[in-house]
């Protein structure tokens, strides 16, 4: 919403800058986004008269005109088609400067020299017209400054109105906020008319079929109007505020719309000829063509005002074609109704229009202000448009508007808004905004203003209190901590280590959008349930994502291709199923990625690449973080797996994890062209597991003894059944067994491995001695030759 | 013999000061042959016992297998001080090592973590609820028109009739008062979802965190004391917050925060639109109608609730001008922070 600075001024007297203006009216509740100074640059404009006119040597559409600027007779090339011998005109000269702060030169067009312009509207800012120069009347002497025949200086406040407040959509309304702020008084526009023409109530019915659609609604009737384009000041007002100047009956509407903000309509009277007003739902299917030229398809939830045989407008959204005022209208039908804000609302979304009036009145209008907007058009139609006025006003108000009486407790403004406001200050802030009431004290009888459909409860009322008193003025309450603990979830505990540990692991942390493409996901596992949108705003983003690999791999796809290529990924975060009855089942997973060198290139280190040894290292160290050892690791399939790469992790029967290798047809899909490993964990079962409570164990009183055993073994016995057997042997003695050299080729034959194992031997209540040891060492070997097939390699 | 005695010694002193003289590892091998090789100098004095008288010989012997012992000491000293050199030449420590890869959280979770760490230390648990919401928390409950824009298809992405995809966190605040009966003090991160085409600060799916405080006595200069206290602690204390009435469906009063740019501290600049304010969210106090469709009392308690947007906070914290840069996971982008 724009609002000019001037208008506001000649509706209230405040002495507030601009700038003040602004400030004040945003940390009321308006707020100023922009303040456009308007007019500021034009200078050096100046009436003149024309004194001759003469052709161009080289121009057969241009001019010469001799121009009296009151300081001398200068010489200008123009083109305008409307010149005149004798015509007032405002003239720039030289070093003028217009509006665009365009600066004057002389200049010579088509070979004749030209001492300035004649003006045009759109050279001044009065509005985008550039067809004819600005004929000014008779009176004007040459060389009077522009300035004092048209206030071009003003500032133009770009609002932004929260959708509660349609009162503030108006110059009057956010006069009254200014007065609430400033006080003083609001000075409402002259509407008293001399009313010249016939009675009204014998040329004009209104019948309203639908009172709850519309349940008021005023007519007034004006002959003799001569349409023609507005004065300058009517045209710069409209112009500075957005609206094109159209013609005066037009301009005056949307005058008083932005004055009162009380959308108007003109209708031409002649196109009534039953002189009735009828308003009514339109019949399902019924085609009116409203005056942008389009032809509308209407059902019977929209309004319609009619002439009795055929629509005329479009309730409180737009007039049709063909009933509009145009040139050759004489007389003029005024409407001035009150439309119920969920008729307009929806007339206005299903034809697809957003008018300066359907806004207002979806908005809630004000009912009482019907007749007092309606007068007021008229009163400037009689002025501007030499109209004869009929007698009287035809007010049609079917269905009574009455206000919300609001019982008000200024205690509990007290309460809600943490201040010590008296009764007074209540007072005078409800006189300020016209809120009237009555008593006051510990109890209020409120009555709701017609002009603020927002005003219903007592609570509104407090907010009407916070804005105008400030709330800048509201002191912070800052509480010493209160008895009320707040708890961290354990499971916000175990995320947190988590991330931290992942983090100390080398691991980025990936954040990405959870709307993924349905057709990707068919693609890649057809069976696959997931969430889909009904609405999406494309295939890229149709779908929730049914686990974390599939945004995972896209985050992968994105930094291999933008050459981040050595690469270790983790998120912890939602994923969607769909679910029967109710809405969708959103758990955690922990996802991991690694792609690329095992470490960064280095002098260090060898170059090793990611294999699953990496993802599952990575694995392994989380549940070593976490004590978590239940579990075993299993192949099975997956749908984003290698087959020969396609592993589980369980415990007993519970499937909680998988790891492996993403298959190439995966990576194809996705457009990943690096071999990529990947694994994903139940969040929950995870965090059972991790929540597990440790407990302290004393620490080895008695040395260890380490034992290495390397053996050849057929290439099929997993590491696992060769651990199992050495701890079985070696019963409570042994500590740890782990793999410290894995091997194959030279001196091993086709078909075998050799692997070494290093078995920590240590007793909880002696020294081992050696002799215990390499008894049970040796035993070992046998048993691993026995069963195993296993061969002793020599050191 | 004292002639060979003496030429002895000169022989051991100029031995000795030809080492002390040596600076490196190729000349200390040069002289170790010359001194000691089967053609060298200390040999041609063993050439010379066998024409000394015989009971010269032991003690002339004696003496050349001390020079000998001490020249082949001193070499063994010098050639062990070259080697340490050496090896201290090659140690480097402004050798980079780049040993192993570097992690970092992501920069929206990690205000997130500071949200939250604030936030508790003010005394407000972490609440969530579903991405997947019913129309019902996520616009009736918070006394949201039937008919109220923010419910079209354009605006909201729907699964079916009725359930949709949260276009706030606020539906966290029913069913936290559904659950539980006052004091509640939480606040509610969380994914939110809009039909928005992505460009440089939209995003379909964005971060939100929203707070709900309800109790008894609890003003609106409790809600200006806790989003001042958030300012202060997130982004320094010269920090101002200023409150404009707004509206919301959901609160009365409702107001919009503003912080001083984080900036230009105020004076304005780029990022602040040279107005020295940021705006970073909404907030207000609980409808009484809020309260009434979750069975509170409204006479009894009252209570304030805010949002703010994460990604805006995180974008303004690092001077991020680009909202898809955060749900793009560039590693080169994380590893900035």
């Amino acid at each position: 919403m724009k609002i000019s600075y001037n208008w506001l001024k000649e509706l209230l007297d405040f002495d507030a800058s601009p700038e003040e203006v602004a400030y004040l009216l945003t940390m009321s509740g308006s707020e100023v986004e922009t303040i456009e100074n308007k007019g500021f640059e034009i200078k050096g404009v100046v009436t003149a008269t024309i004194t001759d006119i003469k052709p161009h040597p080289n121009a057969n559409k241009l001019t010469i005109c001799d121009v009296d600027t009151g300081e001398g007779k200068v010489s200008v090339v123009c083109g305008a088609p409307n010149l005149k011998i004798g015509m007032k005109v405002f003239f720039a000269g030289e070093g003028a400067v217009l509006a665009g702060n365009n600066k004057l030169k002389k200049a010579t067009i088509r070979g004749v020299e030209s001492s300035g312009m004649i003006l045009a509207e759109d050279e001044l800012g009065i509005s985008d017209d550039h067809t004819i120069v600005i004929e000014l009347a008779d009176g004007y002497k040459p060389g009077r400054p522009i300035e004092d025949i048209l206030a071009l200086n003003d500032y133009i406040f770009e609002l932004e109105i929260t959708p509660n407040r349609p009162d503030c959509l108006s110059h009057i309304g956010i006069a009254r906020e200014l007065k609430a702020l400033l006080g003083g008084k609001l000075k409402f526009p002259e509407t008293s008319i001399d009313e010249t023409g016939p009675e009204v109530s014998s040329n004009l019915t209104i019948e309203i079929d639908d009172p709850d659609g519309c349940p008021r609604y005023t007519g007034r009737l004006i002959s003799d109007v001569k349409v023609r384009p507005s004065p300058l000041w009517l045209k710069l007002r409209l112009y500075y505020l957005g609206l094109r100047p159209i013609n005066n009956i037009v301009d005056i509407t949307n005058y008083v719309l932005l004055e009162t903000g009380h959308p108007l309509h003109a209708f031409d009277y002649d196109y009534f000829k039953t002189a009735k007003v009828q308003v009514r739902r339109a019949y399902e299917g019924e085609k009116f063509v409203t005056l942008d030229e389009v032809e509308r398809i209407l059902n019977s939830k929209h309004l319609l005002i009619t002439n009795a045989e055929e629509p005329v407008a479009l309730a409180g959204i737009m007039g049709g074609l063909h009933s509009e005022v145009t040139e050759s209208t004489t007389r003029v039908l005024l409407e001035s109704a009150y439309f119920d804000p969920v008729t307009i609302r929806y007339g206005a979304k299903t034809v697809g229009l957003s008018t300066e009036s359907s806004q207002r009145f979806e908005r809630g209008a004000d009912p009482d202000m019907a007749p007092k907007a309606n007068n007021r058009a008229c009163k400037l139609i009689a002025e501007l448009a030499n109209g004869k006025v009929f007698k009287g006003i035809v007010d049609a108000y079917p269905k009574n508007i009455s206000p919300v009486k609001i019982s008000f407790r200024p205690q509990i403004a007290r309460t809600v808004l943490g201040i010590d406001i008296n009764s007074n200050e209540i007072n005078k802030i409800f006189k300020g905004l016209d809120i009237e009431f009555e008593g006051d004290g510990s109890l209020m009888d409120v009555t709701q203003p017609s002009f603020r459909p927002d005003l219903t409860r007592e609570i509104d009322l407090v907010e009407e209190i916070a804005r105008i008193y400030g709330l800048d003025k509201i002191p912070e309450v800052y509480r010493a901590g209160g008895t009320l603990g707040a708890e961290i979830t354990p499971k916000a505990k175990v995320i947190d280590r988590l991330r931290n540990f992942l983090v100390g692991r080398g691991f980025v942390e990936i954040f990405p959008l959870t709307l993924v493409d349905g057709r990707q996901l068919i693609k890649i596992d057809n069976e696959i349930d997931f969430v889909k949108l009904q609405n999406p705003i494309s295939e890229e983003m149709s779908a929730l994502r049914p686990d974390l690999a599939t945004t995972m791999l896209k985050v992968l796809r994105h930094n291999i291709n933008h050459g981040n290529k050595d690469i270790k990924l983790f998120e912890v975060g939602t994923y969607y199923k769909p679910v029967k009855n109710g809405l969708a089942l959103e758990k955690e997973l922990i996802c991991l990625a690694i792609s690329g060198r095992e470490e960064p290139v280095s002098w260090r280190h060898k170059e090793v690449f990611s294999d699953f040894y990496s993802i599952k290292a990575e694995i392994e160290a989380i549940f070593e973080y976490f004590k978590i050892s239940d579990f075993e690791i299993e192949p099975c399939n997956s749908s984003h797996f290698a087959d020969d790469c396609s592993y589980m992790i369980k415990d007993n029967d519970k499937i909680w994890g998988r790891l492996g290798r993403i298959s190439s047809d995966v990576a194809k899909i996705v457009g990943i062209k690096q071999e990529s490993f990947l694994a994903e964990l139940e969040f929950d079962i995870f965090c059972e597991y991790a929540l597990r409570q440790s407990y302290f164990k004393p620490l080895p009183r008695f040395p260890a003894s380490n034992r290495d055993i390397a053996i050849i073994v057929d290439q099929s016995i997993p590491a696992k059944e060769i651990i199992s057997l050495i701890k079985k042997v070696a019963g409570d003695i042994v500590e740890d067994v782990f793999p410290f050299d894995l091997y194959k080729g030279k001196n091993v034959s086709e078909g075998m491995k050799g692997i070494a194992f290093r078995i920590i031997y240590r007793s909880k209540d002696h020294t081992l001695t050696d002799d215990e040891v390499e008894e049970v060492h040796g035993r070992i070997s046998q048993r691993l030759n026995k069963e195993l097939g296993a061969q002793l390699r020599s050191k | 013999m004292d002639d060979i005695l003496n030429k002895i010694k000169e022989f051991e002193s100029f031995a000795l000061s030809k080492l002390e003289s040596v600076n490196d590892k190729k000349a200390l091998d040069a002289i170790k042959i010359e001194l000691l090789s089967r053609k060298g100098r200390l040999s041609e004095f063993y050439g010379m016992v066998s024409k000394v008288p015989t009971e010269m010989r032991p003690k002339l012997g004696a003496e050349l297998n001390r020079i000998k012992k001490v020249i082949q000491d001193k070499i063994e000293l010098t050639d062990k001080a070259f080697r340490e050199v050496f090896k201290k030449e090659f140690f480097d420590y402004t050798l980079p090592v780049r040993a192993s890869f570097i992690g970092h959280k992501h920069p929206l979770l990690q205000t997130v973590d500071d949200i939250i760490t604030i936030f508790h230390g003010m005394g407000f648990e972490v609440a969530h609820g579903p991405d997947v919401e019913t129309d019902y928390y996520n616009f009736d409950a918070l006394n949201t028109p039937e008919d109220h824009p923010s419910r079209d298809l354009s605006d909201t992405f729907y699964i079916k009739k009725g359930i949709l995809l949260r276009t706030h966190t606020s539906p966290v605040q029913i069913r936290t008062m559904e659950k539980k009966k006052p004091p509640v003090k939480i606040i509610a991160p969380g994914r939110c979802y809009r039909s928005d085409t992505p460009d440089a600060s939209h995003s379909p799916v964005f971060y939100q965190c929203e707070g709900l405080y309800v109790d008894e006595g609890v003003s609106f200069g409790d809600l200006k004391g806790t989003i001042t206290a958030f300012a202060r602690t997130m982004f320094g204390k010269n920090v101002k917050v200023r409150f404009r009435p707004h509206f919301f469906p959901f609160t009365e009063p409702s107001v919009e925060y503003d912080f001083s740019c984080i900036i230009c501290g105020g004076k304005g600049c780029r990022v602040c639109k040279y107005n020295g304010w940021l705006e970073i969210s909404g907030a207000g106090m609980v409808d009484p109608e809020v309260f009434k469709t979750v069975g509170y009392d409204s006479e009894k308690y009252t209570g304030f609730a805010f949002g703010m947007g994460v990604d805006r906070i995180t974008m303004l914290r690092y001077q991020i001008d680009d909202i898809r840069l955060l749900y793009e996971n560039d590693v080169r982008f994380i590893r900035q922070f």
